[in-house]
């Protein structure tokens, strides 16, 4: 198995920009899915999950706007090749020029390049390879499932129109597979649901349906944004166990955005966590349960009720999550942190290895084993990048 | 009903001296349908008591009627059936006048709690509006009261004269429970009140509550679905499903050793902050059933695993028994479809089912049953190839159902303080745990 990332976020900077102030929604977030993989996205709202999510397809409405110096880059050999051929004038070697199609291992030139292993940078394609990637080769699947199906057309209809557009399959053979789809998500007697509109089927129902859609034009990864947030529990595992089968059939990527530190356990395989626009500590699931080294990570695991057994008082986090509406240049999580120090609220912190794997976090106290000076030293080096 | 003592006694707490007695309480909604429409049962025959200073908890999924519960409980809904004392008086008996009265001793504190608020009126004037409808005291110290409320609840004197939209989902919770508390109420209903807010804000609001409780002797209800909110600040709990109380008991012992099997599959449902456990989950196949249309029997059985089943049926695998009870739920769904229906699809036209013989393949193509039930599994799919959907739900009927799906289950004690709705609970047949421990057995590889 490689260890290839299938996608791939590089400093992602996504702003709001208003008479008065420009939000940092996003503000320098990096990671990578691997292929067949689940990475959790775990924050509070105001965090940026969604807008990170959002702005990978380029679903991010004005004044919303993606920075041109943030790079999202898939990286399907199949897609990159195809791509490759369209526009043979955007084709790097490496990362030798500034066209949006990078290859790293291929062979040929012009419309018969033959791609090994490469990458698309949807922040700098034009908008046609966006939409050529959205819903094909990534789909996403939102919290609310009925404000993504339409209310005035059967389910079934739904189906067949994406069919129809991305695979040109129409005709009985499109009903035949929207049934198909329905069938593989879980949907019973199929055939009869397809003639039924979205307000007939229960919520965990439409969810089903959501996930069929997205599953339409065979995507290999899939963005869910809070997708069991709106259900009922009994509901919300039936679909988790959904996904698992989805992934495990379909060799899916999965982006899982959610605020619920259950579900992050129960379906990651790694996982960031995001605080105010940034991602502040990146580990696999059993390192960050077992073992979570950021300040914010820890406050979030302790408040949750019940985990922590039987005590009368909950262990809280001061204050609430600041809209990032200036540059970084301290730790936002200074004013909250129980931690806190005076450089806190001079020097921004990079994400610095923590332990074993890619266990990173960004806080002034790591790397553990440095004194004082010498770390402010090494998050004070790495400044320059962050503007 | 024999064992009616039971449910008396399942509400017992340690303080003998209940504040609020809800007894075989039923709540019906007529059905908007003109003609053959049933009234949806949300509340059907609830009976517990909540101790003076205790936090009763009431949890289940949406649609099971715990809502509808805390307004009945509050008389903000009709009650059909049932009684509801509060310090020993039945306040489903009181005028308008003593329900006004008694409205002072008895406060709900909503999910948003601005929903019912005219969203014109300040923070002040919000927390104000309750002493102005029961004339307290003088203007002057209503003044001083909301003042009072505000610092309570950890609000600011300066926000007296700011709009909730300008608050945030946290802020915005506490000016309902300011409200809630203005007139010094004994009981408060607190329906889902930390379910819209982030799991650092809900910590702090349920927080308030207990400091609050503690400083004024408050009793609460608190309506929930999230069970680790409810397992944090609840001394007992009730669980529900489809307008039945399946299960009562105190906190730490009913999330430890659930006694009903609903409960015991609710709780295997929640995502655990662990990743290391869920391997033995319980997930529950098909949704609720609607309300305007309960099962017959026990109002869980059509998706409950610890079904009781025939003798000759108890060592079918889990997915072989699966398969069929999905198989039954499909056919009883198309025998309920109405007559125009039936008669449009043999013609070809309207909505299309699946042909049988396909759905029948799906499930059980790849699944090995015993030739006895084999047959009556290929006779039934027969008969509704052949349009006969009643003939072939009643032959089935005859071959799987159990009295979980012809009597609803009393309420049992079951030890500790506890009591659980369940035909398990009856000597003649396995208790919910063992039946799960031996069940093992009977799982394919
Ligand atoms: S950098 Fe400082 S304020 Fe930020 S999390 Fe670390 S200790 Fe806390
Ligand atoms: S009575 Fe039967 S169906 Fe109902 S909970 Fe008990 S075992 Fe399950």
């Amino acid at each position: 198995m490689s260890e290839e990332p299938l996608l791939s976020v590089e400093n992602l900077r996504t702003t709001f920009t208003t008479d008065q102030e420009q939000i940092r929604a996003v503000d320098g977030v990096s990671f990578s899915v691997p292929s067949r993989q689940t990475l959790g996205v775990v924050g509070e709202s105001g965090s940026g999950k969604s807008v990170t999510a959002r702005s990978i397809l380029g679903l991010v409405d004005a004044p919303g706007e993606v920075h041109p110096d943030s790079e999202i880059r898939y990286h399907d050999p199949t897609f990159v090749q195809q791509i490759a051929r369209k526009y043979p004038d955007q084709v790097q070697w490496d990362d030798d020029g500034d066209g949006f199609v990078t290859v790293e291992a291929g062979s040929g030139e012009g419309d018969s390049v033959t791609v090994e292993r490469g990458s698309v940078d949807l922040v700098a394609a034009p908008d046609t390879v966006v939409r050529s990637v959205r819903g094909s080769e990534i789909a996403m699947v939102f919290q609310d499932a009925l404000s993504s199906l339409n209310p005035v057309y059967t389910v079934g209809n739904q189906i067949r129109e994406l069919l129809g557009i991305h695979q040109g399959v129409t005709g009985s053979e499109a009903t035949e597979r929207a049934a198909e789809l329905l069938e593989s998500v879980g949907i019973p007697d199929p055939k009869r649901r397809l003639d039924e509109y979205p307000h007939q089927f229960s919520g965990g129902m439409q969810q089903r349906a959501v996930i069929a859609l997205a599953l339409a034009c065979d995507p290999s990864v899939l963005l869910c944004d809070e997708p069991t947030t709106a259900l009922d529990v009994t509901i919300q595992a039936q679909i988790l166990e959904l996904l698992e089968r989805l992934q495990r059939e379909r060799g899916l990527s999965i982006v899982f955005i959610t605020h619920d530190m259950g579900v992050i356990a129960q379906v990651a395989d790694s996982v960031a966590v995001m605080y105010a626009g940034e991602i502040v500590e990146r580990a696999s699931v059993s390192r960050l349960f077992d073992d979570p080294k950021h300040p914010y990570a820890r406050g979030l695991l302790q408040s949750i009720p019940g985990l922590t057994g039987d005590v009368d008082r909950l262990p809280t986090i001061d204050g609430s999550v600041p809209t990032p509406n200036e540059p970084a240049t301290y730790c936002r999580y200074a004013p909250r942190c129980p931690k806190a120090f005076e450089e806190c609220e001079t020097i921004h912190p990079e994400h610095v290895s923590v332990g074993e794997g890619d266990h990173t976090a960004a806080c002034l106290l790591y790397p553990e084993s440095a004194g004082l000076a010498e770390r402010l030293d090494r998050h004070h080096d790495t400044e320059e990048t962050h503007e | 009903m024999s064992d009616s003592t039971t449910a008396d006694d399942a509400g017992r707490t340690d303080a003998s001296n209940p504040l609020v007695t809800v007894d075989g309480l039923r709540t019906y909604y007529e059905s908007e349908q003109l003609v053959g429409g049933k009234p949806v049962k949300a509340v059907d025959g609830v009976s517990f008591e909540i101790g003076r200073g205790e936090t009763f908890g009431i949890v289940g999924e949406s649609g099971c009627g715990k809502t509808t519960l805390g307004r009945s409980i509050l008389q903000l809904e009709d009650v059909d059936e049932g009684r509801v004392s509060f310090d020993g008086t039945d306040v489903t008996t009181l005028g308008r006048r003593g329900l006004k009265e008694w409205r002072r001793d008895a406060q709900m504190v909503y999910q948003n709690p601005m929903s019912s608020i005219n969203e014109r009126m300040t923070v002040g004037e919000i927390v104000r509006e309750p002493l102005e409808v029961h004339n307290w005291e003088t203007a002057a110290s209503r003044r001083e009261r909301v003042q009072e409320l505000l610092d309570r609840v950890g609000l600011r004197p300066e926000h007296y004269h700011r709009y909730p939209h300008q608050f945030s989902g946290g802020q915005r919770q506490r000016v309902g429970i300011a409200r809630a508390l203005a007139l010094e109420p004994e009981f408060i209903v607190l329906d889902e009140p930390v379910s819209a807010l982030d799991v650092s804000v809900q910590a702090k609001i349920l927080n308030l509550l207990s400091d609050l409780q503690e400083e004024f002797g408050l009793t609460y209800m608190l309506i929930a679905h999230d069970l680790s909110v409810v397992r944090h600040i609840c001394d007992r709990v009730g669980v529900m499903y489809l307008g039945k109380l399946m299960e009562v008991g105190p906190t730490e012992r009913l999330f430890t050793s659930p006694q009903n099997p609903y409960t015991r599959s609710l709780l295997s449902a929640i995502p655990q902050p662990d990743p290391d456990v869920g391997a033995d989950r319980i997930t529950l196949r098909g949704t609720p059933p609607n309300p305007r249309d309960p099962p017959a029997g026990c109002v869980f059985s059509t998706r409950c695993p610890f079904a009781i089943r025939q003798p000759e049926h108890e060592e079918l695998g889990d997915e072989q028994w699966a398969a069929i009870a999905q198989f039954r739920r499909m056919i009883r769904e198309r025998a309920s479809s109405t007559t125009l229906e039936r008669a449009k699809q043999r013609l070809g036209m309207g909505t299309q089912f699946t042909p049988i013989r396909e759905v029948a393949e799906d499930l059980f193509g790849s699944l090995t049953y015993p030739e006895a039930v084999e047959e009556t599994l290929t006779r039934a799919t027969e008969l509704v190839a052949d349009g006969d959907v009643t003939e072939a739900r009643d032959l089935l009927d005859d071959e799987f159902s159990t009295v979980c799906e012809h009597e609803s289950p009393q309420q049992h004690e079951v030890g500790n303080g506890r009591s659980s709705r369940c035909h398990r609970h009856r000597e003649e047949y396995r208790e919910p745990g063992d039946y799960l421990r031996d069940a093992g057995d009977y799982l394919p590889e």
